[in-house]
């Protein structure tokens, strides 16, 4: 019993980021025989995990209107316990063209699209930022209970979503099949 | 209450297993823990051939006074997303290039040109048959907003054919279809 209670307790602060007891070494003194402590420390940093993704097919582009997918993700982290909330960071990056290594491209072979793409802390579209290719985006925030089964569990509960747009101006300039890839890098906060 | 959690967690791990089995089958990656975590989505569209012919307005050969020949012309935009060109295939409502008084009892022949602004001039149509290739169509937008229209329609009506009919309105609703080579 006393083992399983230490183990909850050290996992428990794995999650939530907490400091264990503090512990300080002790010497040994003079005798037949002698003990002396000493304090291993461990700083177990924050962990991370985003999950969830799934190949974007924009489809045929039937000749007008812009062409949009998305997709809802799951963030995980450590450092923030269950019934707390804690912030992230997000970086994107595209394929990239001459120029600009992290711009968010498709390619057929010989021509380039751009289209943008949102993050958004939450499921769904409301309220999604507008993410620059190869720029970090700051102030994402989300529970601590999708947090925790996220970063342990893989992609459980959906708290964050990714959008791409392609825009009619661009869509009619270009011809052909075209593919890319988004790369999403979470960084927690 | 130990039986709900363990259920719980039970599902837990079998969504989990699920969803991986899933993503599994998709080319997309998963981030894995660390102090950073990156995933990657793959992103494939299609866009097949476009055209599209705007800016059209009705062509008014005015009132035939004895002389001719009598002529109008309109300047259009195509747009095509091909590089190869496109095609002009125009039909009249009468069923030829013909306009009709009110009771179809009376017909004018007109004759239709096109012109892309190439170097060749414009081309004279026969009805419902495709034309030879076209040239200059507009890549950049669909409606010619950022340049100049790209091609011309123009009509006309001899003074023979004129003066060979009675007097009164004549009229015909000419169809163009554009289609990407």
């Amino acid at each position: 019993m006393g083992a399983r209670l230490t183990w909850l307790f050290l996992c428990l602060c794995y999650l939530t980021g907490l400091a264990g007891p503090a512990f300080a070494a002790t010497q040994g003194s003079s005798g037949p025989t002698t003990t002396g402590t000493t304090e291993i420390i461990y700083v177990q940093g924050l962990n991370a995990r985003i999950s969830g993704f799934q190949d974007m097919s924009l489809g045929t582009w039937s000749g007008s209107g812009p062409l949009t997918a998305n997709e809802n993700l799951c963030i995980g982290r450590s450092g923030v316990g269950f019934f707390g909330s804690a912030g992230y960071r997000v970086r994107a990056q595209g394929d990239g063209e001459p120029g600009d290594p992290s711009a968010f491209t498709l390619s057929n072979g010989t021509d380039l699209i751009h289209y943008n793409a949102y993050f958004n802390d939450q499921t769904g579209l409301t309220n999604r930022q507008q993410l620059t290719a190869g720029l970090t985006l700051g102030g994402q925030t989300g529970s601590g209970l999708a947090f925790v089964f996220n970063l342990i569990f893989g992609c459980v509960i959906n708290n964050a979503n990714l959008s791409i747009e392609v825009t009619e101006t661009e869509l009619q300039q270009h011809i052909g099949n075209f593919s890319g890839t988004l790369s999403l890098t979470l960084i927690p906060q | 209450m130990r039986n709900d959690v363990k259920n719980f967690l039970q599902k837990v791990a079998l969504g989990g297993a699920l969803v991986a089995a899933t993503v599994g089958a998709q080319a997309a990656t998963q981030g894995t823990t660390g102090t950073s975590s990156t995933g990657t989505v793959n992103i494939n569209l299609q866009i097949d051939g476009a055209v599209k012919i705007s800016n059209l307005a009705d062509l008014d050969l005015g009132t035939f006074t004895g002389t001719g020949p009598l002529t109008a012309s309109d300047a259009a935009c195509v747009y095509s997303n091909s590089s190869t060109g496109y095609s002009v295939t125009a039909t009249s409502s009468t069923g030829s290039f013909v306009l009709q008084d009110a009771g179809a009892t009376n017909s004018i022949p007109f004759a239709l040109t096109y012109d892309d602004g190439g170097a060749g001039g414009p081309a004279t149509l026969s009805h419902g048959v495709t034309s030879g290739t076209m040239a200059n169509a507009s890549t950049i937008d669909d409606d010619c907003a950022s340049s100049a229209d790209n091609a011309t329609v123009a009509v006309s009506v001899t003074a023979l054919d004129a003066s060979q009919v009675p007097q009164g309105a004549y009229s015909s609703v000419v169809t163009l279809v554009v289609a990407p080579l």
